[in-house]
């Protein structure tokens, strides 16, 4: 019997009816006759039956397409969860193909099943191993991934070689996957892994040409050494501005993976921390949210980092927050809900790290009508911390808006958001009084979740505001009726015992509660009821006396809450003790008033935020959980900065370190003027945002890291002229955009041109011309370099006031392209320094 | 790194799922299904969802669930992306809205999909041009064979976006600038939020390797070049992977070699001097007694009178509780729709610099507990085409080639509603 369905041997991919089998092992639904076992085993045997049938006929098929069909099909019931492991030797037979397709459906099904069959799984070890050896690269690397993946310990031996093999491929397909290899390797087996020694292997690896095979690197690396102190791949300084040099090589995926070293990378220096910053401004614009969020995280870094004291600090990650702001508000404006969320949550973590950086964009944060409810929630949860003196009215009549939402959710947390904002304080005098004026208005409309949220607000903002009071007490006896919502009763009653001195009939409107306080079901409201009756007893004794005996009498009684029953014995004794009404009320009243400027606990948790920061852009900052309390221990991973020597003085470093421009020994000072944003004027370069200009200072990436080639020498050749026409045509020839913008600190502004001239003469950079104009004084200057021939032409200007500063403007012509214009420039400006300096 | 991907259907069975890691297991699945497609609140609850220690990202297409499991803290961001650009390549490979039977049939292209785009959790080539290059099991076939040599090098190329060799006999580039207003009236007639997101879509058939050179009316270049016109302020940017950005942070030029075929080039937001399309005057009233409400609303289209508004919808929101609605108006057709709790007035061309009106009387049916009526904004959607209501326009594109080949170009503007709302 069969149930394979008609047309298996037709040209036609394989229809399955909508569900069929899907679940078979689960069992039918309820209300279906049982059918007995051996049914269903039975007419599974018949279709696995079929299939080793058409198994069978494969070697003898001629027609690909029709070879093709039958080992799809026997895929399709993989998928559907039927056991098709039986068919394994069938399978084995069918893997000497040369038609890819049907190889990697083999592969596909061997490396599912070889698990259970592992001495079989052996047995094509072999065929595996040639096809690594294959001319297609594409089967080449086909082959060494589905080696890898068998995922079984007796086949180390066999994998090693032909993975050692690979990593030397000429091709870069294979030697991705090869590295991706290693980690199936890692996880296999640890001690061969460790053997082979692969990690250094990994490591030279990182210099390879082809960007997806340094990204895998990386991602492996980063994985195979999570476990060591280092918590991932080991970052030196050579190998992070190898990486940055080669930033924009990179995918989109790989991007973010070279992105993640970065918050890792302590900068040798704090100009280095500025260049990194400068070379990864362009990512911001990419359309990856991943890229941009992970640049963000590298700038914060790198500002933590950077910064001296913990006020530069502050005040350096609020102008890398306000730079990363439109970015991440064109991603929210134009991405799918997802990605909103996502982005919406780490906004929220920076906002709380920087409060005040998106309050002028604070209607990006309205709801929209068809926006998915999970993004309304987080916006509304957002508004209230952006709220200033400015636009404090505005987010409250907004938030007002929402309500009356139909979704109960939303409109719960717009009154709680209301509440925040009077509560924070910081929406300017006379916000608060308005905003309780709203909720005292709330606590008339008709829908009981609001005037229940309403309550709960207002207990919030007289602890923290007790001048609210009058507002608060006007219609609180009235609403005391209508609120039935547990807490809104709690917190209406709390309300009255607070507001008893200016509420006449507060122990009235209580006296039919105590009347009634058997049915009563809520113990808060309970414990409210008898916290309030408490607190009126002292404001108005004769009132209350009999009602408060009454109250206690009950409450002693009542055995439905051990807490409450024990708090009005509690009572009972002390006021028979007759002892003084301040130690009476201090249990209750003690932590009401003195808030003050103090936040609610709730609300400081300055501890936890850092915690949060450390782990920005993961898991943790969506479920605001540090990652300790979610992921289990054999995946966490140790966050290490590094490194923390910095090995700056090793010099003939392969990868060139010792040749960077900015180390220290070859310019005694950082001489570009960082730390004064004011004294760089940027000429036609630079980007057109203020960034550069003001966090950095240094205007275009002027000095940029080391190039990852060898060091090039340099020297100036002497004895160069050139005429005037020839300057200005060569001038022109290259665009402005090409030029290379500098600044060199001089000891002292000169006194005139000829003091420059003659000083650069002794370093052959030769005059042109030069003039003094009222403010500055004007230099047209050239060079040229002994070795490749470059001709350097540099038009500099020294301003007469302030700061003894020279902008010198670059631009190179040469014959050779411009493979190390860069690099050559930045010596030039050494030479420059060297004779002004 | 993730450890496992799925893709369920609306019961919340498994239609195909590969697995990266052994850490993860079908079980997981089935928690998944039990405590987010059971509950029905996928759009409510967030889609990040924690089951124990193990973490699902979710999106959806059609009613097919795409998620990711993990255990490790990932980036989620680069999750979604993932499972964004895994939907992306299935589109192209199945049709823009492929559905359950599509993926059945072709299950062994996704497992080929899965396995190439991603190995032991981490992302690899995720490229759908290339990718289609090398793997055509489904309906794709191959345009021109393309040596396998050349191909592997496109596999991990420098630039993965584009094959050398490409011929076309005509070359041409379609530019298509997209806009959407946003717009947010409070009730008494303040603006709450005003913006225009835009995106700039190119279809390129385009010959060998060309370079481009792509200008917007900017304010900031068009000042730069000490022209009169004016510019438009663009607030922010985003591009392309094949936009070179240090050239662009230089001199915001966009320099670029384009993809072939269809690829979103830029996106923009622009704040400030929004043209909006339509203005509204609405005036809802509603009486003593809550038995009827009346409406008059007021429509200006504010465009040229060259232009026309095309699939115009308005919808009026009304109280459940309406029984009848009376309708008086002058465009289109309007009716009370009680599925959509509104009167739904619909017109399929709307000329510019025309003015149309409305006036509808509500009324309710009598109700023993009177609940208020939660007043949702009137809403909106259009397209305008040939209009941008930002102002932007496509100043030049330049195409470089070798070849010196002539290329045509052409342009093609639409503003559309994104989400235009009037509070009443």
């Amino acid at each position: 019997m069969s149930v394979v369905p008609a047309g298996v041997h037709t040209a036609q991919p394989v229809q399955f009816p909508p569900h069929a089998n899907v679940n078979v092992s689960v069992g039918g639904p309820p209300g279906v006759a049982p059918v007995p076992d051996s049914y269903f085993t039975e007419s599974k045997k018949g279709e696995v039956n079929e299939l080793r049938n058409l198994l069978r006929n494969f070697a003898t098929e001629r027609d690909p397409k029709r070879k093709r069909d039958i080992i799809k099909k026997v895929i399709a019931y993989m998928t559907l969860g039927i056991d098709v492991s039986r068919l394994f030797t069938e399978m084995m037979l069918a893997i000497e193909t040369r038609d890819l397709v049907i190889k990697k459906m083999v592969y596909l099904y061997l490396c599912n099943y070889a698990y259970s069959h592992p001495e079989l799984a052996q047995m094509c070890t072999n065929t595996l191993q040639k096809d690594c050896g294959n001319d297609d690269p594409m089967v080449r690397g086909l082959a060494l991934r589905s080696l890898c993946s068998l995922n079984l310990p007796q086949m180390v031996e066999y994998i090693s070689e032909p993975l050692r093999k690979a990593l030397s491929d000429h091709h870069a397909y294979v030697r991705k996957t090869g590295v991706m290899g290693i980690l199936k390797l890692y996880h296999l087996d640890k001690e061969s892994f460790e053997q082979c020694g692969f990690v250094d292997i990994l490591y030279d690896m990182l210099r390879d040409v082809d960007s997806s095979v340094v990204a895998n690197a990386i991602m492996v690396l980063n994985e195979v050494m999570s476990k060591t102190e280092n918590g991932g791949m080991a970052i030196n300084r050579a190998i992070m501005l190898h990486l940055l040099n080669r930033i924009h090589e990179f995918s989109e995926f790989d991007l973010v993976q070279v992105l993640e070293l970065v918050p890792r990378y302590i900068p040798a220096n704090a100009d280095e921390g500025f260049q990194i910053m400068n070379l990864l401004d362009p990512v911001l614009r990419t359309s990856s949210c991943a890229a941009v969020l992970a640049t963000v995280r590298a700038f914060l870094s790198m500002a933590d980092q950077i910064a001296g004291s913990t006020e530069d600090c502050t005040e350096m990650k609020q102008q890398v927050v306000s730079r990363i702001k439109a970015p991440l508000i064109t991603l929210v404006a134009s991405g799918s809900s997802e990605v909103q969320y996502v982005l919406l949550k780490q906004i929220e973590s920076l906002v709380e790290l920087c409060p005040g950086s998106f309050d002028d964009e604070f209607r990006q944060f309205y709801i929209r009508y068809h926006e998915p409810t999970h993004v309304k929630f987080l916006k509304i949860e957002i508004l209230p911390l952006l709220a200033n003196l400015d636009n404090a009215p505005d987010i409250v009549n907004e938030l007002g808006e929402m309500v009356f939402d139909q979704n109960t959710r939303i409109s719960r947390l717009a009154v709680r958001s209301m509440a925040k904002i009077a509560c924070r304080g910081n929406g300017g005098p006379g916000c608060a009084e308005s905003i309780a004026q709203r909720m005292v208005e709330l606590l008339d409309s008709n829908v009981e979740h609001v005037q229940s949220e309403a309550a709960t607000a207002l207990t919030l903002m007289l602890r923290k505001h007790a001048d609210l009071k009058p507002v608060a007490s006007m219609s609180l006896v009235r609403t005391l009726k209508y609120v039935q919502e547990p807490i809104g009763k709690a917190s209406i009653i709390y309300l009255l015992g607070e507001c008893g001195d200016l509420i006449h009939e507060a122990p009235y409107a209580l006296e039919k509660l105590i009347d009634n306080y058997d049915t009563i079901k809520d113990v808060a409201v309970k414990h409210q009821l008898l916290n309030a009756c408490l607190k009126l007893f002292f404001l108005r004794p004769p009132e209350m006396q009999r009602m408060l005996g009454r109250l206690l009498h009950k409450a002693t009684d009542d055995v439905s809450s051990q807490d409450l029953h024990d708090r009005a014995l509690l009572y009972y004794r002390l006021l028979r003790s007759g002892a003084d009404p301040k130690t009476i009320l201090a249990p209750i009243v003690q932590t009401n008033h003195n808030l003050g400027e103090r936040v609610f606990t709730e609300d400081d948790d300055a501890q936890l935020r850092a915690e949060l920061m450390e782990e920005f852009n993961t898991l943790a900052t969506i479920y605001g959980k540090a990652s300790v309390n979610f992921i289990r221990p054999e995946f966490q991973v140790v966050y290490k900065k590094m490194p923390a020597e910095h090995p700056l003085h090793e010099g003939g470093d392969t990868f060139g370190a010792g040749h960077v421009p900015v180390a220290p020994q070859s310019m005694p000072q950082p001489v570009v003027a960082s730390r004064e944003p004011a004294v760089a004027p940027v000429p036609e370069t630079s980007a057109p945002d203020g960034f550069v200009a003001d966090l950095l200072g240094f205007g275009a990436p002027s000095v940029p890291p080391v190039q990852a080639s060898p060091p090039t020498a340099f020297s100036l050749a002497s004895g160069v002229t050139m005429t005037g026409d020839e300057y200005q045509s060569k001038w022109a020839g290259i665009s402005d955009a090409d030029a290379i913008v500098s600044a060199v600190s001089l000891s002292s502004v000169p006194a005139t041109t000829g003091e420059v001239e003659s000083k650069l003469a002794g370093y052959s950079v030769v005059t042109m011309a030069s003039g003094e104009l009222p403010t500055e004084f004007k230099f047209f200057l050239y060079a040229k370099e002994a070795i490749t021939g470059n001709m350097f032409l540099i038009q500099s200007n020294i301003g007469k006031a302030g700061e003894a500063l020279m902008i010198i403007t670059v631009k190179v012509s040469s014959e050779a392209g411009s493979a190390n214009q860069q690099q050559q420039v930045d010596h030039l400006i050494q030479e420059i320094q060297k004779a002004l300096g | 790194m993730i450890s496992m991907i799925m893709i369920l259907n609306q019961k919340g069975d498994v239609m195909i799922s590969r697995q990266y890691r052994d850490d993860v297991s079908r079980a997981e699945a089935d928690a998944f299904r039990l405590q987010v497609i059971a509950t029905k609140n996928t759009g409510t609850e967030s889609p990040v969802k924690r089951i124990e220690n193990c973490s699902f990202l979710y999106t959806r297409h059609l009613n097919m669930f795409f998620v990711a499991v993990t255990r490790s803290n990932v980036n989620p961001a680069l999750v979604f992306e993932y499972l964004y650009q895994f939907i992306r390549i299935l589109k192209g490979y199945l049709g823009d809205d492929f559905d359950e039977n599509a993926m059945r049939n072709n299950m062994t292209l996704i497992y080929e999909l899965f396995d190439e785009t991603m190995d032991f959790g981490y992302p690899q080539n995720c490229a759908v041009d290339v990718l289609k290059l090398y793997i055509n099991l489904g309906d794709v076939k191959p345009k021109d064979e393309p040596a396998p040599s050349q191909l592997t090098s496109q596999i991990t190329g420098a630039i993965d976006w584009r094959r050398e060799g490409i011929r076309h006999k005509r070359n041409e580039v379609y530019i298509d600038v997209w806009e959407s207003v946003n717009l947010l009236l409070s009730s008494t007639g303040v603006v709450l939020r005003n913006e225009v997101t835009g995106a700039v879509q190119m279809n390129t058939k385009l010959t060998g390797m060309p370079e481009c050179k792509f200008g917007l009316n900017d304010k900031l270049v068009i000042e730069k070049e000490g022209q009169r016109k004016p510019g438009v302020e663009i607030d922010n940017c985003t591009f392309h992977r094949c936009v070179r950005l240090g050239k662009f942070d230089a001199d915001r030029t966009i320099t670029f070699i384009p993809p072939d075929g269809e690829f979103e080039l830029m996106r923009y937001r622009v704040n400030d001097n929004i043209n909006l399309p339509f203005r509204f005057i609405p005036a809802v009233q509603e009486e003593q007694g809550n038995t009827k409400v009346t409406i008059n609303l007021k429509i200006i289209a504010n465009f040229s009178d060259q232009l026309f508004a095309t699939n115009v919808v308005i919808k009026i929101p009304v109280p459940k509780n309406t029984s009848k609605a009376k309708i008086k108006h002058n465009f289109g057709r309007a009716k009370y729709e009680p599925e959509q709790q509104a009167i739904v007035w619909r017109g399929k061309r709307f000329p510019g610099k025309s003015e149309c009106h409305i006036q509808a009387d509500v009324d309710l049916m009598p109700t023993t507990r009177p609940k208020p009526w939660s007043r949702p904004p009137i809403s909106a959607e259009f397209q305008v085409p040939m209009f941008t209501s930002s102002g932007v326009h496509v100043r030049f594109l330049r195409v470089y080639d070798k070849s010196g080949y002539h290329t045509n170009r052409w342009v093609r503007y639409i503003t559309k509603a994104g989400s235009y709302q009037i509070r009443i």
